[in-house]
């Protein structure tokens, strides 16, 4: 059995003054001291990769900078999903008794590191170099694709997608640390400069600085551990042209960690799900079976995911609104699901006790996914 | 262009300038795909076959880039997703107004190369439609 038994993630924002190993070690260290640990304690050490810093040995290169020495250090790459991932492979490594107590750690500088041109550049690399990238594609026009595919599918328009930005907007204006957090509504996501249609401006996350960690465990550590009840995952294609749009690998990866937690989807009180873009956030939530079809828009407009709602959904501002500063920001739906659980969110605090909670994160163009039940026990 | 029949990695095509897509496909199970690999991707046999595709279909996907990457000075431009009617989805340029669901045929034009789609007229389209449910 697995434990969250630390926890951390920072403000996100364009905060220059720290580099991708200066977030990390901030996240790293307030996690550790979150758990009741001591650096020295940690016997493995899982770090995400930043395009800021561009090291083959990334864990390695922590583990020395924070004075750790772990018997387990590796890098690890999945996209956006790669905080789950670590998350998850940590799990195991407790649960095979190969380690004791995992650090996982993501932190960059994406929006002081480098130009957004740079940024945009680089992750335009989740494409085929030679039958995707030529033409002029990058991640936005990936997601447009998904986006053009979606609507169509379902008899919609770009008017359905933007109650999720509302949405997402408005959990962030009461999140300390949250990179956005000036209020719109549906017309000023509908009037944001189109970017790739019909991804508006509003539509896509922002580039964030910032990090997060975890501290998972083979006992509960700390005051607040929570416990894995459940882990699954999907890797059904890379590019976008491979996808099977319908079966992307979200239900499998979700349906994996809810079936070994035993629960349904019903029995959640609260819900982090990746959201790099709105039309992202309502493939997730309808292909893992949280929305009907056609219908993650018109939930969010409905108050299904707010705070006092029957599912509150990224009560943090996920992605969209909290900020996007790489690998932690894949990581930030399970801090701020913690924090709910924990029941530490003061006056931000869901309205239903929180017991169960179902974190998702895909990577790519929705090419790897990977999703956890978390419990509170 | 010739067929090619098996060996390699990939056969030329709009990529290495060539005005054509490529189909691959398994002549054991019959899997057919469009990125390159030297080996079927269902079974693993390793003499996969390339042949020049029709390059007609349709769309299953398009967006209009605004906010292009940097090397891209030319926006706004359109990508499309194809299904192209001998069984690949394939991506490329387009003109801005297609949708979802419409039939196109790419030519290829530019340098570097780039397919580019256009619309197609209905009586093409109907023809597509017979042809894309005889395909094995």
């Amino acid at each position: 059995m697995a434990w969250i038994s630390g926890v951390a993630c920072t403000e996100f924002g364009r905060l220059p003054g720290l580099d991708a190993l200066g977030w990390q070690s901030r996240a790293a260290l307030a996690a550790i001291a979150d758990a009741g640990l001591e650096p020295a304690q940690v016997d493995g050490l899982l770090a995400g990769y930043a395009t800021t810093l561009r090291h083959l040995m990334p864990a390695d290169l922590l583990a020395e900078y924070l004075g750790v020495k772990p018997s387990i250090a590796f890098g690890v790459s999945a996209g956006g999903a790669t905080g789950l991932s670590m998350v998850a492979t940590a799990a195991a490594l407790v649960d095979s008794g190969s380690a004791h107590t995992v650090l996982v750690v993501g932190g960059e500088n994406r929006a002081s590191g480098q130009s957004s041109d740079t940024s945009i550049e680089t992750l335009a690399q989740v494409g085929h170099s030679r039958y995707e990238v030529p033409l002029g594609a990058n991640v936005p026009a990936y997601y447009a694709l998904l986006a053009s595919h979606y609507l169509h599918s379902r008899g919609l328009d770009a008017a359905d997608l933007s109650p999720l930005a509302v949405q997402m907007r408005r959990h962030a204006i009461t999140t300390p640390g949250a990179h956005f957090t000036t209020p719109i509504t549906e017309s000023d996501v509908l009037s944001s400069p189109l970017i790739a249609d019909p991804l508006r401006l509003l539509d896509c996350c922002p580039i964030s600085d910032g990090g997060a960690a975890f501290v998972i465990t083979d006992r509960p550590r700390g005051s607040g551990a929570l416990r894995i009840a459940g882990v699954g995952q999907a890797h059904r294609h890379q590019h976008v042209s491979e996808a099977d749009l319908e079966n992307l690998g979200a239900a499998s990866a979700a349906h994996g960690a809810l079936s070994q937690s035993g629960w349904t989807i019903g029995e959640l009180d609260t819900v982090g799900i990746y959201d790099s873009f709105t039309v992202t956030l309502a493939m997730l939530l309808e292909e893992i079976g949280i929305c009907e079809r056609g219908k993650a828009g018109a939930d969010a407009a409905a108050g299904r995911f707010e705070r006092i709602g029957t599912l509150p959904l990224n009560t943090h501002g996920g992605l969209l609104s909290y900020g996007h500063c790489g690998v932690a920001g894949g990581m930030a739906h399970l801090a701020e699901v913690s924090r709910q659980l924990r029941n530490s969110c003061g006056s931000r605090q869901i309205t239903r006790p929180a017991r169960r909670a179902l974190v998702h994160a895909d990577g790519g163009v929705m090419s790897a996914h990977v999703s956890l039940a978390v419990e509170r026990p | 262009m010739t067929d090619h029949h098996g060996g390699g990695e990939s056969a030329d095509d709009w990529t290495t300038g060539v005005a054509a897509f490529v189909v691959v496909s398994c002549p054991r199970c019959r899997q057919r795909w469009y990125l390159p690999r030297s080996r079927c991707p269902a079974c693993g046999y390793d003499k996969p076959q390339h042949r020049v595709a029709k390059p007609d279909g349709v769309v299953a996907a398009a967006t209009t880039v605004h906010r292009p990457p940097a090397p891209f000075g030319d926006a706004p431009y359109a990508i499309v997703l194809v299904d192209l009617v001998d069984g690949i989805r394939v991506m490329g340029r387009s003109e801005p107004t297609i949708r979802p669901g419409e039939h196109v045929t790419a030519h290829f034009t530019g340098n570097p190369l780039l397919p580019y789609f256009q619309l197609i007229d209905a009586g093409t389209a109907d023809a597509h439609n017979r042809e894309r449910s005889q395909t094995p």
